[in-house]
């Protein structure tokens, strides 16, 4: 019993570690371009702090930058110092983490893409009112901070922008992030493996309320947050159950819960939560009906949330070589690299707090250099570079999107070796080999649509059914290899190898 | 602070176990079996594309020589459902892109067509146009097959 217990924590924090550690990179890198190139002044000049417009600017930074959850615990850190006012800052952290590029284009391959952009749209509700209200009801007076820690240009500002991420990576913020990993390894933990498959049919009325007791714990990054949506949106689940998972399980964790509790104390905190969960439970139960995917067949399950139960099943033994295996089936090498940094990055800031506790290099950073002007030498101003910094980060992560969703043809390649792989485990019996590859096979099938949309900027009915298809046929085929049913499964074969051929080849024929 | 911070822990820990009870509880649906996940595949869902079209035909003639059986709305929401597959059964096949748009818009008028059918009295020319209809998609169903390869070539 006690291995399950430590087995299963130790698994599901790693792995979310290792899931978050590009964010949180993100993360402590965009906080120390606010500091070091922006500045207090600056920053709140960007947020149109005191404005209208305050709210929905906060809005539409935090869905272009490529933060999760728990990476944007720095950045609403930064913001705070800053003297940004508490709704605006609420406002960004909650809708930073629900969209990336990448995240919005896997959305538009879901049942119905109009689903995602009302999700979008209820998410600048959402956070509009709940910042507008928090506002009202505890109006402070912001002021720009005496101490402004942007540094005038020169090398000088750029090796301050490693030195304060990685402080901030040793600091605060990295207890801010152990709580939220902690939290969604407790709820491996304590659910029952599997036990969430059943719990947000779309026949169940407290799905949404469900679905609200497990999302506040749970940490997802904006892509698995869309292809959990995903999944249950193929399974028609509940819709508002899938809204408060994005919102709460994407947006929100134990660890920014608690950072809003430290830095606006429990009256406040419980305002935000109540005045929060009063809206999203309100706009799931109202969303519930409207934009329920009515051609697909509701399943009676999903399995979008067995990654939040206990990990193993019972009779496991070597749970050190399964929790091997486990991480090697779902950890990409980008995550590894990313976490390797990040880790590098925490013990480089604890090296910096231990030996300058005297903050030299702080006050050394800070001292303005000569300037050797010249006739090409033009002086660029702090905010600008950070500014084109942020746009930069903003447009290589749309580049990136081409890379993450090929062209059909490199798809198409790559999915004949995921359905070799994944057809020829079905007919050997071999489950745990085809499970895996039918995830990366249907995971294919996604890259493909959102590869020729970026690519044409459409996407027509014929060949989102060509996909949709092959997906619905490979849910069959996982489930009639767990129950063992070996002539179901070789007649499936035989009928997913036709509907691949067929898929292919509307594809290369009318959009390669 | 930290009296609060603890009652507020187990007021969380004591909702979040009530909204799992009640999310675990037995739904309608999930009530029927345990262990055994299932993905509901209506019965009276045709295999492809071809047997759609037939299916559209034959219960088409059955419902309009039997529209005071007791069965008559099962059969005619039945047939309602078949019509809406249409395009999905099409895609399922070996149709390619024109083809697939052509029956697209062929099962779009058949369904504006069997909406305004009423059994009760049944209008001789919307029951024309929908067999006009359904002869039309027929036509796609011999190129909907896959090509067989006999055995002596």
């Amino acid at each position: 019993m006690i291995e399950y217990i430590f087995w299963g924590f130790a698994l599901r924090f790693v792995q979310c570690l290792l899931e978050a550690a590009p964010f949180i990179l993100a993360g402590l890198f965009i906080a120390a371009i606010f500091q070091r190139f922006f500045g207090s002044a600056e920053t709140r000049r960007f947020f149109g702090e005191g404005t209208k417009s305050a709210l929905l600017r906060a809005w539409g930074i935090g869905m272009l930058l490529p933060v999760c959850s728990l990476g944007v615990i720095p950045v609403a850190r930064e913001l705070k110092k800053a003297g940004l006012a508490g709704g605006t800052i609420i406002a960004f952290a909650m809708s930073a983490p629900l969209f990336n590029p990448l995240s919005l284009l896997y959305g538009l391959t879901l049942s119905e893409p109009v689903t995602i952009l009302a999700f979008a749209f209820f998410s600048l509700l959402i956070v509009t009112l709940v910042g507008t209200i928090w506002d009202r009801l505890f109006p402070e007076k912001t002021e720009v901070p005496a101490d402004d820690q942007a540094i005038p240009y020169g090398i000088k500002r750029i090796v301050s922008v490693g030195f304060s991420a990685a402080k901030e990576a040793s600091g605060a913020s990295l207890i801010y992030i152990l709580i939220g990993l902690a939290g969604v390894a407790l709820l491996g933990v304590l659910l029952p493996q599997s036990s969430l498959q059943r719990s947000v049919n779309y026949d169940n009325p407290y799905a949404p309320l469900l679905m609200t007791g497990v999302a506040i714990p749970v940490y997802a990054t904006p892509m698995l947050a869309m292809s959990q949506l995903g999944s249950m949106f193929q399974h028609a689940n509940s819709v508002g159950a899938a809204f408060i998972l994005l919102v709460l399980g994407a947006g929100v964790n134990l660890g920014l819960v608690t950072w809003i509790i430290r830095n606006y104390n429990w009256k406040k905190a419980l305002v935000w939560f109540s005045l929060l969960l009063l809206i999203i439970v309100g706009l799931a139960y109202g969303v519930e009906k409207p934009l329920f995917p009515t051609h697909i067949e509701p399943a009676d399950h999903t399995h979008a949330f067995d990654i939040y139960c206990q990990p193993f099943s019972k009779g496991t033994s070597n749970f050190y070589q399964t929790t091997k295996e486990k991480l090697g089936h779902v950890i990409d090498p980008y995550e590894i690299y990313s976490a390797i940094i990040l880790v590098s990055m925490i013990l480089v800031g604890f090296v910096l707090r231990f030996f300058d506790r005297d903050s030299r290099i702080e006050t050394w950073l800070k001292k303005t250099e000569p300037v050797r002007s010249s006739k090409y030498d033009i002086v660029l101003p702090g905010p600008v570079l950070g500014l084109l910094i942020l746009v930069g980060l903003i447009i290589s992560s749309g580049v990136g999107c081409f890379s993450f969703y090929p062209a059909p043809d490199v798809v198409c390649e790559e999915m004949t070796i995921a359905k070799t792989e994944a057809l020829s485990g079905a007919l050997s019996g071999n489950k745990s080999h085809s499970k895996y590859w039918i995830e990366i096979y249907d995971d294919w099938t996604r890259k493909l649509e959102v590869g020729v949309y970026l690519r044409k900027l459409n996407l027509s009915e014929y060949h989102h059914w060509k996909a949709q298809l092959l997906r619905e046929k490979l849910e069959l085929l996982e489930h009639e290899i767990e129950d063992e049913e070996h002539e179901e499964v070789r007649r499936l074969v035989s009928d997913i190898h036709h509907t691949h051929r067929r898929m292919v080849d509307a594809y290369l024929r009318d959009l390669n | 602070m930290k009296y609060h911070l603890r009652s507020v822990t187990i007021l969380y820990l004591c909702g979040f176990s009530f909204f799992l009870l009640s999310g675990c509880t037995e739904t309608a649906q999930s009530g029927v079996e345990d262990d055994h996940l299932e993905h509901h595949i209506p019965e009276h869902k045709p295999d492809s594309f071809s047997a759609t079209v037939k299916e559209v035909d034959t219960r088409m003639r059955t419902l309009l020589e039997n529209n005071h059986a007791d069965t008559y709305q099962v059969h005619k929401q039945e047939l309602t459902d078949i019509i809406s597959w249409i395009p999905e059964m099409a895609a399922d096949s070996e149709l390619k892109h024109t083809a697939w748009n052509e029956v697209k818009q062929i099962s779009g008028n058949l369904k504006n067509v069997f909406k305004q059918i009423d059994f009760e009295d049944a209008d001789a020319n919307l029951v024309n146009q929908y067999f006009l209809l359904v002869d039309k998609l027929n036509q796609f169903s011999a190129r909907s097959e896959p090509i067989k390869f006999s055995d002596s070539n």
